[in-house]
């Protein structure tokens, strides 16, 4: 992961924010605590990670640590998360044996640093998504890390709404929007009202959820789905061959309840295989790993009719949440010339919608 | 008269600048949002080259659809036109007003092919080699 430095002017109330996180860890470990490591991680354009290490003089925890601080930035993405709400979903997944960082603390003072944060453990590895598909270091885990994904999408999957992990309480996830019955018309009328509030057509779109609305899958089961598992969103470690480098899934600021095929589409689809359109599950491998994974561990089998919907709605939510980040740009919330940017890549899932569609 | 250099010329010609000059001597937090920016000019840059021909072909391809003339009307403003007409296809897939007439539905879908592939010639025209379009 790139580190980067804090900045100059950051730095002046630096000291002052180390001492208050360092007695906030002091409340909750019981010990004294030394700081030895506080400075911004890359990556990330809605949440503020930094690494922060640890040295605990004693107590259950005594000893050095490596932690990772995430932070909410200012400007937060509708529809997100907040840190409170991420930190029940990262427990939830740590109990039902998703591989994620283990949650410790949540802390919802701002007066520590300014905003709530929660603090996890640090996870070596990338995840950035066109080193994992391209470099050559990863080239033979590619196909066991697809597997293992499939395994670990299945263990989140194992969470419902009447179903939580052992040790969780009933209500830790009532924050969650109430599961829709029928995910697949909601996901589109959600889409559509979106686009109402857009000042320009966007007929491909429109398009797109017409051909949805035609072909919504019935039945769908009701689960905990991440709502952004892809490549780019999980932790890769070559020195961990064991689970073909898998080192953890990470974040979770867009889970809910859903329809379990609609994480399914969204690994699959191109707009996530960061141009190795052959390897269409998530850019690593064929679909038969990642999809042998998923069924062996979930027991529940493919439906490719609906991996399918899910696909042509998983390019209608990408360019939904294009528009989305070119708009936080255009209306002067938040200036970033990458968000700009951002909007004229709306085509590529075009073009993709256009495709998938062009089938009876 | 046209420009001299055009407007393409000059966004290249700072496009290099950018990445061959300036970028190496940034320090690394910044070289993402120089990438970006080349990006940007690069854009820019072919969308100037392709001039008014993709809009004039939507806005050509949408009055056929919709059965209009539009020679009558010198001092008619295009893209308000273009933009109207794009608000109604869009309006008009959304309420399916295509789906019983086959002729008109494949014009509709082709026009939105054809849109797409001529907004990806300006915004990533490698994209288009990967598809096997270009």
């Amino acid at each position: 992961m790139a580190v980067t430095e804090t900045g100059a002017g950051e730095r002046g109330g630096d000291a002052e924010m180390r001492a208050r996180l360092a007695d906030f860890l002091a409340r909750e470990t019981g010990s004294a605590v030394s700081i030895t490591r506080f400075e911004r991680l890359g990556g990330g354009a809605i949440q503020d990670n930094r690494r922060l290490d640890v040295e605990i003089a004693e107590g259950p925890f005594a000893g050095a640590h490596a932690f990772v601080l995430r932070a909410s930035r200012p400007a937060q993405i509708a529809f997100s998360h907040s840190r409170a709400h991420e930190f029940a979903l990262l427990r939830a997944a740590w109990a039902a044996g998703v591989m994620v960082p283990e949650p410790l603390w949540l802390c919802e003072d701002t007066g520590i640093i300014g905003t709530p944060f929660f603090i996890m453990r640090f996870v070596n590895g990338t995840a950035l998504g066109h080193k994992i598909v391209r470099d050559s270091k990863f080239y033979k885990l590619r196909e066991k890390l697809a597997e293992r994904l499939g395994e670990e999408l299945a263990r989140i999957h194992s969470i419902t709404p009447a179903n939580l992990p052992e040790g969780i309480a009933a209500e830790a996830l009532d924050f969650l929007v109430p599961p829709s019955p029928a995910p697949a018309p909601a996901a589109i009328t959600a889409y559509r009202r979106f686009l109402d509030e857009h000042p320009l057509p966007h007929p491909v779109i429109e398009w797109g959820l017409s051909w949805a609305e035609a072909h919504c899958p019935e039945g769908e089961e009701i689960v905990l789905c991440h709502h952004d598992f892809r490549t780019g969103n999980y932790l890769v470690d070559p020195a961990r061959a064991e689970s073909g480098g898998l080192a953890a899934i990470l974040d979770w600021e867009f889970a809910g309840w859903g329809a379990p095929m609609s994480d399914i589409g969204w690994f699959c689809a191109k707009c996530w295989r960061f141009r190795a359109h052959d390897r269409e599950a998530g850019g690593l491998a064929p679909r038969a790993p990642f999809y042998d994974g998923y069924a062996r561990v979930s027991g529940r089998p493919i439906d490719d009719a609906a991996v399918r919907f899910w696909e042509v709605m998983a390019h209608a939510r990408w360019a939904v949440i294009a528009i989305a980040q070119c708009e936080r740009h255009l209306s002067g919330e938040e200036s970033s010339v990458e968000l700009a940017a951002i909007g004229r890549r709306l085509p590529e899932m075009e073009l993709e919608i256009l495709r998938l569609t062009d089938m009876a | 008269m046209p420009c001299y250099p055009n407007t393409s010329e000059l966004l290249l010609a700072a496009r290099e600048a950018l990445l061959e000059r300036l970028a190496p001597r940034l320090p690394e937090d910044y070289r993402l949002d120089a990438l970006v920016i080349a990006n940007i000019l690069a854009i820019a840059a072919r969308e100037a080259r392709a001039g008014e021909g993709p809009r004039r072909a939507a806005l050509a391809r949408l009055r056929a659809l919709y059965g209009e003339d539009g020679e009558e009307d010198e001092a008619r403003d295009d893209d308000a036109r273009l933009l109207a007409l794009t608000r109604r296809l869009a309006a008009d897939i959304r309420a399916r007003a295509f789906d019983d007439d086959p002729g008109r539905f494949e014009a509709m879908r082709s026009h939105l092919v054809e849109t797409t592939i001529a907004a990806l010639r300006v915004n990533n025209p490698r994209y288009l080699e990967v598809e096997g379009l270009a």
